[in-house]
């Protein structure tokens, strides 16, 4: 998983429950990477799984929710990280409509290597209905959910967002409805 | 209790440790991108000599017509416009013959991927274009100078209808000389039955007078028969030493660029020099009709045709010949024109098909003149007819095996040079009649295959108190010299009769040593002068026949 979700998360923590909350998660969590990330470097989706599942130990936080509010804090950090690759798009359903066909394929011609969900993108014919299939080999379904919440909140559009789970428990697999 | 000042310390200290982290990642990425520029540079090497090895000239530009890469070959093909035609410029007006030609504006509109057109530059260079537009509006054209190549189809077309057009001309001289000679015979006829007339006729003057208009008249037809016959008259063709399979193998040669890929050829043609007396273009057109005719038989169907070629001392074409069977059912319809027995050195050219065959029909007439199979476009109905005559005129035969869905299997057979056959004549056309003029002691045979002329002969020599026996059949005349060879004192025989000529009868008694004196009578005695066998004849007669000639040159004989 990119660095920058791990320098997100770090980010997110501090802000949502503050440096003190930061600094001892991160010296209790035993993890390869001692807690280090670089924007630049690649590190396992398992440390930040870690992360969570000590915070809901701690805090009685819902992992779901808590998942899915730091995907919608992920879209807004990746929109002033990546304003030209946001600002193409005239709308939040024609964004995650070219989710996948022009950001994932330019973040595969810089990244070889990564691993990116897959995401099946259909509109129906009055082009007022979006649906989304999300598959992915990790658990990070909330997080999609919260990635395209903070799209339509970034547009300002008046949308739903009904997810439906596909995943039997594993959240790694679900259709999204937008209207 | 841990004070904030830690807190920020131990921040301190992880985003310190993370920058040297991606420091190091950095540099490892500077690695990986100094290889990767490296072979980027070695693939755009690669890419620079394939461009530049191209033959057509080739230029990628972007939606707008900015320019993206070229060759050098582009530059070549357009040296007038070379300075729009770097990378970096932006195709313009100049430019227009491309960019507004109607089907490059066709693909922008319909959304085609791809188009294919011809520019025609005001220095007259004709350029073929072929413009391929990917998914991303990437646009990749090729442009080849075809300027020479339409040069020389448009050459190559006008020869066919050069050739076309003699081939016509000649066909229609033909018929003129053909038609003509039939009115020589019958203006032969009057002028002959009229001074019978003349001398059986009382002293009246008033007839004598009728009869001398006739006369009049007829010495008029027969002077236009003689201006069409000038003016229509072929040329006998020069026979002369050629190898006929390098005649074979130029043949293939100059018909190979309008073989279709359909058609295959195998060619089993040794390379031995075989000579033969023959007219190289007369044969080079027998060939080309065949290999014509079995393009337009197979039409889209694939087909393989197969040439080769056997010596002999002896064929005959009267008996299926083992080859023949190999390719063709036993039941295979055949036909054949020309000599049959060859005792000699001769090459028998052996040609196959596997095209679609012919029924009964197309076989029992096939060397007619003016049939055909084809619609007007595709034959004239002259071609097998060419063959046929062609073959004849050399002195060969030719037998043709065909079956529908069997193809068709052709024999030639040509003397070879020094040839003294003897050659015995089967037609597959019968005569029309058979009919035999005569009494017993008649010793003058008179051969001719028109009645009018014939019985004209014998008529004169009658009143003159000679006996003849006339045959209308140039193929029972010769048995009939063959078979009672000391029978005759006189033969005389007309030269241009169906399937057999009088030479070649003639050049058959001579070489089974039967001197008979034989006067030939012709239409067509200009033609023949040229011709070696003349020699052996005893007396020319010209037509219309001058029955003092006649009556003088049968006295010299019958003495």
């Amino acid at each position: 998983m990119k660095g920058l979700i791990f320098t997100s998360f770090l980010s997110y923590i501090e802000e949502q429950f503050g440096l003190k909350f930061l600094d001892q998660m991160l010296d209790t969590v035993d993890v390869k990477s001692s807690g280090i990330y670089t924007t630049v470097g690649t590190y396992d989706h398992q440390e930040l799984l870690k992360y969570i599942v000590h915070i809901n130990s701690i805090s009685k936080h819902e992992i779901p929710i808590m998942v899915e509010d730091f995907g919608y804090y992920l879209f807004t950090k990746l929109s002033n990280e990546y304003p030209k690759l946001i600002k193409q798009f005239d709308n939040s359903l024609d964004c995650i409509y070219h989710i996948d066909q022009t950001i994932h394929r330019n973040v595969r011609k810089i990244h070889l290597n990564a691993e990116l969900p897959n995401m099946d993108a259909k509109f129906n014919d009055t082009k007022d209905q979006l649906i989304l299939s999300y598959h992915s080999k990790r658990p990070f379904m909330y997080l999609a959910k919260g990635l395209i919440h903070g799209c339509i909140d970034y547009y300002n559009d008046d949308i739903s967002v009904k997810m439906i789970d596909l995943s039997n428990g594993n959240s790694n697999k679900a259709k999204f409805i937008l209207q | 209790m841990i004070d904030e000042n830690t807190l920020l310390k131990k921040k301190l200290e992880r985003e310190i440790k993370a920058r040297r982290q991606a420091e190091l990642l950095l540099e490892e990425k500077s690695d990986e991108l100094y290889d990767t520029l490296y072979n980027v540079s070695k693939s755009e090497a690669l890419l620079q000599t394939a461009l530049s090895s191209m033959q057509e000239g080739f230029l990628l530009t972007d939606q707008n017509l900015k320019v993206l890469l070229v060759n050098s070959q582009l530059i070549t093909i357009y040296p007038q416009y070379a300075q729009f035609m770097r990378v970096g410029m932006n195709l313009n007006e100049q430019f227009h013959f491309f960019i507004k030609h109607p089907a490059y504006l066709n693909m922008l509109e319909e959304d085609l991927k791809q188009c294919s057109f011809e520019i025609k530059l005001d220095n007259s260079q004709i350029i073929a274009v072929h413009v391929n537009r990917n998914e991303n509006n990437i646009i990749v054209s090729t442009h080849k100078d075809i300027s020479q190549e339409k040069l020389i189809i448009s050459e190559q077309q006008q020869t066919i209808l050069k050739l076309l057009q003699a081939e016509k001309m000649e066909h229609i001289g033909k018929m003129a000389s053909s038609v003509a000679h039939d009115f020589n015979n019958i203006i032969a006829a009057i002028k002959g039955y009229t001074s019978f007339l003349k001398e059986d006729l009382p002293d009246d003057a008033s007839l004598h007078n009728s009869v001398d208009k006739i006369q009049e008249a007829s010495e008029r037809a027969q002077e236009m028969v003689k201006n069409i016959l000038r003016f229509s008259k072929h040329s006998k063709p020069k026979l002369e030493k050629i190898d006929i399979i390098n005649l074979i193998n130029e043949t293939i040669t100059l018909l190979k660029p309008n073989i279709p890929d359909n058609i295959s050829l195998k060619l089993n043609l040794i390379n031995k020099a075989i000579e033969v007396n023959a007219n190289a273009t007369q044969l080079i057109q027998v060939f080309i009709n065949l290999i014509k005719n079995t393009i337009n038989a197979a039409e889209e169907n694939s087909c393989k045709i197969s040439i080769s070629y056997e010596l002999s001392d002896q064929i005959d074409l009267n008996q299926d010949s083992d080859n023949a069977l190999q390719f063709m059912p036993l039941d295979a319809y055949h036909t054949s024109a020309g000599l049959h027995v060859f005792n000699d050195k001769c090459i028998k050219i052996n040609y196959h098909d596997n095209g679609p065959g012919m029924i009964k029909d197309t076989m029992d007439h096939i060397f007619e003149m003016y049939f055909t199979t084809h619609n007007s476009k595709q034959g004239t109905g002259l071609g097998m007819y060419s063959v046929a005559t062609t073959i004849i005129e050399h002195n060969g035969g030719i037998k043709i095996y065909s079956k529908p869905k069997f193809g068709t299997y052709i024999e030639i057979v040509l003397p070879m040079m020094v040839s003294n056959h003897t050659s015995v004549f089967r037609s597959e056309f019968p005569p029309i009649t058979d009919r035999l003029y005569t009494n017993n002691k008649s010793r003058i045979l008179i051969i001719d295959d028109n009645q009018e002329v014939g019985l004209f002969i014998q008529q004169t020599l009658k009143r003159n108190k000679v006996n003849s026996v006339y045959l209308d059949s140039a193929e029972q005349g010769l048995r009939e010299i063959l078979n009672e060879p000391d029978r005759w004192r006189i033969i005389i025989c007309d030269q241009k009769m169906p399937n057999i000529f009088g030479l070649q009868i003639l050049k058959t008694i001579r070489s089974q040593n039967i001197n008979t004196p034989f006067i030939l009578t012709s239409g067509y005695i200009e033609e023949y002068k040229m011709n070696p066998e003349i020699e052996l004849v005893d007396q020319l007669i010209p037509k219309p026949i001058n029955i003092e000639l006649l009556l003088k040159t049968v006295n010299k004989y019958i003495k």
